[in-house]
C-alpha cells in the first residue's frame, strides 16, 4: 500500500486527485490539504510514501515543501503536479528533490501511470527539460551528431559508463549524459533501453539518479563550482 | 607708422644695451691707472702694485736684428700706428726705446717684487732687450712669424737685467707685412698688477672666442640635425651656415698661425656672416624680403671673389679693398637692421625680441669693431664681434625652449581633450546604446506580442470562440467540450514550449511535441514509431517560426488522430538529398487522401463535425502557409496501400 499526501488548494483538483487516486487499491491518500502549513504538518504526522504537491499554494511555496519533505522525510517521493510542466517550475522541483511531475491535464490513467513509474523509478523526462538538465550539468549539448549509429555509440558509452570520473555523486556519467542526449531529441524510455542495450527500467533508475544529482548539484555555488572541474574532465 | 616707432625704441633699446655692454668690456680690459704714469717714474719707488706707463717712446726704423748704436731716434707718441705715421709697413722691422731710471740697488730677488712687461697690442711680433739683453720674443718670427696682432703680450722680466740708475728698455717690431703695423702704450711694473690686466684682456681677446667657437660648432650641429629633419624650416639652416661663418671669421681672433688660404676668408666671412644673420633672422621671425637678400648675396659673391683675387692681383690695395667691404657692410647694417626690426617686432615674443636685441647689439659692435680697424679709437682698441654671437644663440635657445615647452603642453592638452572627447563619445554610444537596445527590446516585444495575438486569434482564440458559439446553441456534447478545451491547453503548451530557447535544435522541438502528444497517442491506442535522426542547427528557429513548426506537425497528427482511424504514426527525419533540405515526415496507415486532402476532409465530414470541418479545412491552408513563410513546403500525399504521408521539407541555415 502506498500512503499518498496531497497538498492542493483547488479543492476541485484535491478531490479528483484523490477520486483517481481511490480507483487504485495500491494507493491509499493518507491526508488532503490546502496549504504548506498544513502540508509540512502532515508530512511529520502522516509520514507518506508519496507527496503530491501543487507549487502555487497560498502560504508557502510548494517548493518549500518539497525542501522540507527532502530533509525530514528522505523516503517520502515528492511529485510535482503543475499546470504545464514548463521548464522553470519542474527544474525547481527537482532541484528542491522531487523526483518528478505530473500534469494537471493528465487523464486517469496517465496520471496513474505516473506515479507508478515515479515509485519504480523516475518519471519521464521531457526533452526540452532534458536539454536544460544536460545544460545546467555544463554538458556539451552543442556537439557535432556523430556519424557512428547509436547503438554502436550506446556501445563505447558502456565502457565509458564505469570510468566516469569526478564525484559520482555530482557528475553525470557518460550513460546519464546519453540518456539525457537521447531524451532531448525525443526517445522514450523502451526506445532509449533498445538504443542503449538497456532494459527501460535501467534507464528509468538512471534518470532518477539524475534528479537527485541535480538536487545535490543545485546545493550550493562551492560544490556547484568543484564538480565542474570533475564534469569537465567527464567528457 | 606705429610699427615703425616702436622698431625705432626697441632699436634704441638694443643700442642702450649693446652700448653699455661694450663699454663695460673695455673698462675691464683697459687699465686704470692708479700710479705715475710718466716715463721717467720709478716703478721702484712706487708701492706693491705700482707700475710705470710709458707712452711716450724714442723710434727708429732700422732692419737692424740687433739693438742699433747711435741711430737718429725719434720722439713718438703711444700707441703708434705705422699707417698712421705713414711708415712703409713692408720694410718690416722698427725699434722702440724706453728709458727709465732705477734708484734702488740691485733688484736682489729678496726684497722687492717681480717685474713684468704688458702691453695691450702689438702688430705683429716683437723682442725685448733690457740694458741691452734680449730676454723675449712674442712667438715665432720671421719668416714664418705667428699672428699675435689680437693678443696682448705680457713678459716677466729677469730681475737680474735691472741696473741701478739709467736703464734702456728696447723693443724691436716686426711688421710680418700686416697693413696696420704699430704698438701700443707699454706698462712696466709690478707683475701681479700687469698679469690681472692681461688676464682680462686674454679673456675677451681670446678665451671668449675660442669658448663662442665651441657653442656655435655645437648649435650648428644641432641645427643641421633639425633642418635635415624638417627640411621646410630654413631658418635651421641658415643658422647652421651663419654658425659655421661664424666659426669662420672667429678663428682669426685668435688662431696663432694662420695658413695663408684661411686668412682669405677673414674678411669674405664678415659679409657672408651679415647675409647668413640677415636670413636666418627673417625666417625666425617669418617674414623675407627676397630683394634685400639676393642683393646681399650677390655682394657677397662679388667681394669674397674680388677678395680672393686680390692678394694675387693687387696686394698694394688689399687694405683699401677690405675696407671697402667693412664700409659697405657698416653703412647696410642700419637699413638692414630696420627691416629686421620691422621683422620680428610684428609679432612681438620673447624670442624675438632677444633676438633683435642681439641683432643690434652686433651691428653695433660691427660698427665699432670697423672703427677700432680704421683705427678711430686708438691702436690698442678691443674688437668686441664676436662677443656678440652668443646673444644670437640665446635667441635661438629662447626659441627652442618655447616650442619644446609649447610642444609639450600642446601634447598634454590634446591628450586630455583626446581623453575628454573619448569619454564624451563613449558616453553617448552608451546612450545610443541603451537607446537601441530599449527600442530592439520594445519591438521584439512587440513583435512577439503580435506573433501571440496572431497564434491565439487563429488557434486557441477562434477555437474557444466556435466552441463558445455551439455551446450556445446547445449542440455541444461533453465530449466535444472536453476534447475542444483539452485542444486548447494543447495550443497553451505549444505556445509555452516555443519560447523555450532550443538553440537552432530541431530534434528538441519535435521531441517536445511527441511528449505532448503522447498521452493522447496512447489514449487513442496509436502507436508512434521516432525515427528521427540528427539535423544541422537551423538558425532561423526563434520562438514564432518554432511555433509555426510545430503547429505544422501538430496540424499532421491533429489530422491523423481526429480523421484517419490510423493504428500507427511513423515521425521520421533526416536531410533530403535531392533538395538539400531537412525533411520531416509524418505518416500513418490511416485511410489516406487525395492531394486536395482538406478538400476531401470537408467533404466527407462536414455533416458529423462541424467543428473539424473548419478546422481541418483551414488547417491544411494554414500548414502549406506556414511552411512557405519559413521558405519550406508542406506536401501532402497518399500512399499506396491506405495511409497519409506529410513531407514537411525546410530549408537549411
Amino acid at each position: 500500500m502506498t500512503r499518498v499526501l496531497i497538498v492542493e488548494d483547488d479543492v476541485a483538483f484535491r478531490r479528483r486527485y484523490a477520486a483517481i487516486l481511490a480507483r487504485d487499491p495500491a494507493f491509499e491518500v493518507v491526508a488532503s490539504v490546502g496549504t504548506g502549513g498544513e502540508g509540512m504538518a502532515m508530512l511529520e504526522l502522516r509520514k507518506p510514501d508519496v507527496l503530491l504537491v501543487d507549487l502555487g499554494l497560498p502560504d508557502i511555496s510548494g517548493i518549500s515543501v518539497i525542501q522540507h519533505a527532502t530533509k525530514t522525510l528522505p523516503t517520502c517521493e515528492s511529485m510535482v503536479v503543475t499546470v504545464f510542466g514548463d521548464e522553470e517550475h519542474v527544474l525547481a522541483s527537482i532541484e528542491a528533490g522531487a523526483s518528478g511531475y505530473l500534469l494537471k491535464d493528465a487523464s486517469e490513467e496517465n496520471f496513474l501511470e505516473g506515479i507508478r513509474e515515479l515509485i519504480a523509478g523516475g518519471s519521464p523526462i521531457s526533452p526540452i527539460i532534458a536539454r536544460r538538465l544536460l545544460k545546467r550539468f555544463h554538458a556539451d549539448i552543442d556537439v557535432p551528431p556523430s556519424i557512428l549509429p547509436l547503438e554502436r555509440r550506446a556501445g563505447v558509452a558502456e565502457t565509458e559508463a564505469d570510468a566516469a570520473v569526478g564525484d559520482s555523486e555530482i557528475a553525470l556519467s557518460s550513460r546519464e549524459r546519453e540518456i539525457l542526449l537521447l531524451a532531448s531529441k525525443g526517445f522514450n524510455y523502451p526506445e532509449m533501453g533498445k538504443l542503449m542495450g538497456i532494459s527501460p527500467h535501467t534507464v528509468t533508475s538512471h534518470v532518477k539518479k539524475i534528479y537527485r544529482k541535480l538536487a545535490v548539484h543545485s546545493r550550493g555555488e562551492a560544490v556547484f563550482e568543484a564538480n565542474r572541474m570533475g564534469l569537465i574532465r567527464t567528457l | 607708422m606705429n610699427a615703425i616707432a616702436q622698431s625705432f625704441s626697441l632699436l634704441l633699446l638694443g643700442a642702450a644695451l649693446s652700448g653699455s655692454l661694450v663699454w663695460s668690456c673695455l673698462a675691464m680690459a683697459e687699465p686704470v691707472p692708479d700710479a705715475p704714469t710718466t716715463a721717467a717714474a720709478d716703478p721702484h719707488h712706487a708701492d706693491f702694485r705700482a707700475y710705470a706707463l710709458f707712452d711716450k717712446a724714442d723710434f727708429v726704423q732700422s732692419e737692424s736684428l740687433l739693438p742699433p748704436a747711435n741711430t737718429n731716434w725719434q720722439s713718438v707718441a703711444l700707441p703708434d700706428s705705422w699707417s698712421i705715421a705713414k711708415r712703409d709697413r713692408r720694410a718690416g722691422l722698427g725699434w722702440y726705446r724706453f728709458r727709465f731710471s732705477h734708484t734702488g740697488a740691485q733688484h736682489d730677488g729678496k726684497t722687492a717684487a717681480q717685474r713684468a712687461i704688458y702691453i695691450p697690442r702689438i702688430t705683429n711680433n716683437i723682442e725685448v732687450f733690457l740694458n741691452g739683453s734680449s730676454f723675449a720674443v712674442s712667438g715665432r718670427l720671421a719668416p714664418k712669424p705667428d699672428n699675435a696682432w689680437n693678443r696682448a703680450q705680457f713678459f716677466l722680466v729677469p730681475p737680474s737685467l735691472f741696473k741701478a740708475g739709467e736703464n734702456e728698455l728696447l723693443i724691436r717690431l716686426h711688421t710680418d707685412g700686416f697693413p696696420r703695423a704699430g704698438i701700443s702704450k707699454v706698462y712696466l711694473g709690478d707683475s701681479d698688477a700687469l698679469n690681472e690686466f692681461y688676464q682680462r684682456r686674454y679673456l675677451i681677446q681670446t678665451t671668449a672666442p675660442q669658448i663662442i667657437t665651441g657653442l656655435l660648432v655645437m648649435m650648428s650641429i644641432f641645427s643641421l640635425a633639425i633642418w635635415a629633419r624638417r627640411r621646410s624650416e630654413k631658418m635651421f639652416l641658415y643658422f647652421a651656415l651663419m654658425a659655421v661663418v661664424a666659426v669662420i671669421r672667429l678663428i682669426h681672433y685668435y688662431l696663432r698661425t694662420t695658413p695663408d688660404w684661411l686668412l682669405l676668408t677673414a674678411v669674405p666671412s664678415l659679409a657672408w656672416l651679415t647675409l647668413f644673420q640677415m636670413q636666418f633672422s627673417f625666417r625666425f621671425a617669418n617674414f623675407s624680403v627676397p630683394r634685400i637678400e639676393s642683393g646681399l648675396f650677390i655682394f657677397c659673391v662679388i667681394s669674397t671673389i674680388v677678395l680672393f683675387i686680390m692678394p694675387f692681383a693687387a696686394p698694394q690695395f688689399y687694405g683699401q679693398t677690405t675696407m671697402v667691404v667693412y664700409l659697405a657692410l657698416t653703412a647696410a647694417s642700419p637699413f638692414l637692421l630696420l627691416a629686421l626690426a620691422y621683422a620680428l617686432t610684428r609679432q612681438r615674443s620673447i624670442e624675438n625680441i632677444i633676438l633683435l636685441t642681439a641683432l643690434i647689439l652686433n651691428g653695433a659692435l660691427g660698427v665699432h669693431d670697423t672703427l677700432a680697424y680704421q683705427e678711430r679709437l686708438g691702436f690698442d682698441r678691443l674688437y668686441l664681434l664676436p662677443l656678440g654671437l652668443p646673444m644670437i644663440l640665446f635667441a635661438v635657445a629662447a626659441l627652442l625652449v618655447k616650442r619644446f615647452v609649447s610642444t609639450l603642453s600642446s601634447y598634454e592638452s590634446l591628450n586630455a581633450d583626446l581623453a575628454r572627447r573619448v569619454s564624451e563619445r563613449e558616453s553617448q554610444l552608451q546612450q545610443s546604446y541603451e537607446r537601441s537596445r530599449e527600442l530592439d527590446q520594445q519591438r521584439a516585444t512587440a513583435e512577439e506580442r503580435q506573433r501571440l495575438m496572431r497564434d491565439m486569434h487563429d488557434g486557441i482564440g477562434s477555437h474557444l470562440m466556435s466552441t463558445l458559439a455551439l455551446a450556445r446553441m446547445g449542440s455541444l456534447s461533453h465530449k466535444d467540450m472536453t476534447e475542444v478545451l483539452a485542444d486548447c491547453i494543447d495550443e497553451l503548451k505549444l505556445t509555452i514550449d516555443s519560447l523555450e530557447p532550443v538553440e537552432r535544435d530541431l530534434l528538441v522541438v519535435l521531441g517536445n511535441l511527441r511528449y505532448r502528444l503522447e498521452p493522447r497517442l496512447n489514449a487513442a491506442r496509436i502507436s508512434l514509431e521516432w525515427a528521427v535522426n540528427d539535423l544541422p542547427p537551423l538558425t532561423y528557429l526563434d520562438p514564432g517560426n518554432i511555433r509555426s513548426v510545430l503547429r505544422i506537425v501538430q496540424e499532421a497528427f491533429t489530422n491523423t488522430l481526429k480523421h484517419s482511424g490510423a493504428k500507427r504514426i511513423t515521425i521520421s527525419t533526416g536531410i533530403d538529398r535531392a533538395s538539400s533540405r531537412v525533411l520531416v515526415r509524418i505518416t500513418d496507415d490511416g485511410v489516406g487522401v487525395s492531394p486536395a486532402f482538406g478538400n476531401d476532409m470537408l467533404g466527407s465530414n462536414a455533416n458529423k463535425k462541424p467543428i473539424d470541418e473548419k478546422y481541418a479545412g483551414r488547417g491544411i491552408d494554414n500548414m502549406k502557409n506556414r511552411a512557405a513563410k519559413l521558405g519550406g513546403e508542406v506536401q501532402l500525399m497518399a500512399l499506396q496501400g491506405g495511409g497519409t504521408c506529410v513531407n514537411l521539407y525546410l530549408p537549411i541555415g
